[in-house]
């Protein structure tokens, strides 16, 4: 039983970090936008798609496997740079409403336009040979998962030291919490805004090329992780990318351990869970300042 | 004298209706339309797609031979989006404009809201895939029939099929979703496969604890890692989709398929396959609603086959082009023997149809409105071909005898 709640603990903080990394574009993407991109699970399917066109079934080495999320990464990023310069940017001077709904339809355009181009089909793709592997420790630790959490924590770190330790990302944060003063001080708000809106489109890609492997990769992908992503970011604290890596991680272990702690009853543990820190911290574990 | 224009239409209507003018002739002739309500966005739009496909083959093929009593068919397409507050919007629209007949319908939650609503706007629902056991029993609808088997037939002929081929596998595991349709697989499951077991070998088997999921998971390692635990030999696989593809993907990748000597599922038909190709399992016994490799020596069956491979849509139908292919030969059925398009006519002469089918003879029983055909399996494993994987072996299995009494109204009980 103990190997089973060891196992169950592994396979939380590699749920834990996927969650992350789809979670950590929609929370920058908030920081910058204030609104919650709906359309970030459909751009997250999308790099999924790009990978799996690079790579088939099976990458057939680890360098090719990065490299098909590297292009999933900037295509997905490019189509974010379009989606700014065509619909966000022109909806910045109306009510959040109206930005919203533009999500939801960009959600609903992107679903289309990968239907029309892969097709309805289900896939499954296999993570490269060198990261196919089981090692048994006394539990079955799987490289693939292991590269998950490694990627996991590189991207919360390049995104930490990138914000809060470079000049770029110290210009993003301005403008992030007060656009207004950021003008008035010379910066330029809308190249910056713009390079967030693509950064966050991009992390929404490369999660899409990183996880392809650890799932089915159907229409529905981005449905899959959205709803957990969306959790992070709340109880994390909307905009906070501290607050979405430790909340991507409680969620990610509380769905793992709700399979072996309440077998009966699936999923239900991250609804009791959000409720509950929702309540106790209604501003999110580690609230932005900009917020 | 002066005649304005109400009065010439009034004039001229009330004229038509003393002369017999043929107006009731242009119902008559007007095309018969079915609405097709199906899921066509998200993870299920490749069934719908089917459904969509295989009730214009039929309609294609009975118009082009002259029509039901000279009257065309005319199928309709509405997306429920595998909901159905959208399914129950869909066909008050078609309604509104005239639609009396529909089918389709992947979800048995959308098939059991559509079914509340068709008395209520005098139509007739058959549905092609929906596989609820509760649709034909405890929430029987009249103006509702299903074409296609359901849970209890699917899943008790399935563990009849295991207890034959897998005399010696005594140690079986489930993993099923926690929802409706998921418990019925379980619980018809429970009483099924040690029945057809004691029946065949005079042998029990042990069933361990089922392993709930939550629909649409994307992870199932933990789940994988209690049912090697568990020590089983045998697995009945509840969920479906890409849930089941997810869970085959990872139960591959753990080592759990290869422990195993017997799997099967309720029915994903050509899915597994399709995602993992030459990465499928052995032992895997994937349930169809048609199979079509089964009815070779069907003529309704060939031409269904043909005429998909001719419309470049490729190489292998499934059940839901067969069964949605079904609800409208049964409309045509019906019509052919003398009915009209209203529920009124309709209903009755559905009750108790026997027609001919891609199964074969197919009976609407009369009480519960559900179909007696055969259930199918086939044993899908990798290959070295185009597609990574082929069918080994495939059964045709009455279903009647696991359809279980007709109780409308009350829920079927089993053990």
């Amino acid at each position: 039983m103990t190997m089973l709640y060891l196992y169950s603990i592994f396979n939380g903080l590699v749920l834990g970090m996927a969650i992350f990394l789809v979670s950590a574009g929609l929370t920058l993407a908030f920081g910058i936008m204030k609104i919650f991109n709906f359309a970030h699970g459909a751009f997250f399917m999308i790099g999924a798609y790009v990978a799996y066109a690079v790579t088939g079934q099976e990458a057939s080495s680890l360098w090719i496997f990065l490299a098909a999320a590297l292009i999933a990464t900037i295509v997905v990023g490019s189509i974010g740079v379009l989606a700014d310069l065509t619909i966000f940017r022109r909806l910045a001077g109306v009510p959040a409403d109206y930005t919203l709904m533009a999500a939801f339809g960009i959600m609903l355009f992107c679903t289309g336009s990968t239907r029309i181009v892969f097709g309805q089909g289900i896939h499954a793709i296999y993570p490269p040979a060198i990261l196919g592997g089981i090692a048994d420790i006394g539990i079955p630790i799987s490289y693939y998962g292991l590269f998950i959490i490694a990627c996991g924590l590189a991207v919360f770190l390049m995104l930490e030291i990138g914000l809060n330790r470079t000049w770029l990302g110290k210009q993003i944060l301005a403008v992030a919490r007060d656009p207004w003063m950021a003008d008035v001080l010379g910066l330029r708000v809308r190249r910056l805004k713009l390079i967030s809106v693509a950064t966050s489109f991009a992390l929404a890609g490369l999660a899409g090329g990183l996880l392809v492997a650890n799932q089915a990769l159907s229409l529905d992908l981005g449905h899959s992780y959205l709803l957990l992503a969306f959790c992070a970011v709340i109880v994390g604290g909307l905009g906070s990318i501290r607050g979405a890596f430790i909340a991507a991680i409680i969620f990610g272990l509380a769905e793992s351990l709700n399979s072996v702690l309440m077998p009966t009853m699936p999923g239900i543990s991250s609804y009791a869970l959000l409720i509950i820190l929702v309540l106790i911290r209604p501003h999110g574990l580690w609230p932005e300042q900009s917020q | 004298m002066k005649i304005n224009r109400r009065e010439f239409m009034g004039g001229a209507l009330g004229a038509s209706a003393l002369a017999g003018f043929p107006m009731p002739a242009i119902s008559q002739s007007a095309p018969i339309r079915i609405g097709c309500i199906t899921s066509l966005v998200g993870g299920y739009s490749q069934f719908g797609q089917n459904h969509v496909r295989g009730m214009e083959i039929a309609a294609e093929a009975i118009n082009a031979a002259g029509g039901v009593n000279g009257r065309k068919l005319e199928i309709v397409v509405r997306s429920d989006d595998l909901k159905p507050e959208t399914a129950v919007a869909a066909a008050r629209e078609l309604a509104a404009s005239g639609v009396r007949i529909f089918g389709g319908v992947n979800s048995s939650g959308v098939a059991l809201a559509l079914s509340g609503i068709m008395g209520e706007l005098d139509s007739v629902l058959l549905t092609a895939a929906a596989h609820g056991n509760n649709l034909t029993h405890e929430d029987f609808r009249p103006n509702y029939f299903r074409v296609t088997d359901y849970s209890a037939m699917r899943i008790g002929a399935g563990s009849h099929l295991m207890a034959q081929r897998y005399p010696n596998v005594r140690v079986w595991g489930s993993i099923s979703p926690d929802i409706q349709v998921g418990r019925s697989v379980v619980e018809v499951y429970n009483s099924r496969l040690p029945e057809a077991y004691r029946k065949l070998h005079n042998a029990e088997v042990q069933l361990k604890d089922t392993v709930w999921v939550k629909f649409g998971a994307t992870d199932y390692r933990n789940e994988i890692a209690r049912l090697i635990s568990q020590g089983i030999e045998g697995l009945v696989i509840g969920v479906g989709g890409t849930d089941e593809a997810t869970f085959l993907q990872q139960a591959t990748q753990l080592g759990l398929a290869s422990r195993l000597k017997a799997m099967y599922t309720t029915g994903s038909e050509f899915v597994a396959p399709m995602a993992l190709k030459n990465r499928m399992p052995a032992n895997f016994w994937s349930g169809f609603h048609w199979y079509y490799g089964a009815y070779r020596d069907n003529p309704i069956a060939k031409q269904v086959v043909e005429t998909f491979r001719a419309k470049g849509y490729g190489q292998h139908p499934d059940g839901f082009i067969g069964m949605a292919h079904t609800v409208v030969l049964a409309i045509a059925a019906a019509m052919k023997n003398g009915a009209g398009d209203s529920s009124k006519e309709l209903i009755p002469a559905l009750e108790g149809l026997k027609f001919d089918t891609v199964k074969g003879p197919t009976t609407l029983r009369k009480e519960d409105h559900q179909a007696l055909c055969d259930v199918n399996y086939a044993l899908i494993g990798p290959a070295n071909n185009q597609d990574g994987w082929e069918v080994i072996d495939s059964a045709r299995i009455d279903g009647t005898p696991f359809a279980g009494d007709p109780t409308p109204g009350i829920a079927l009980k089993f053990g």
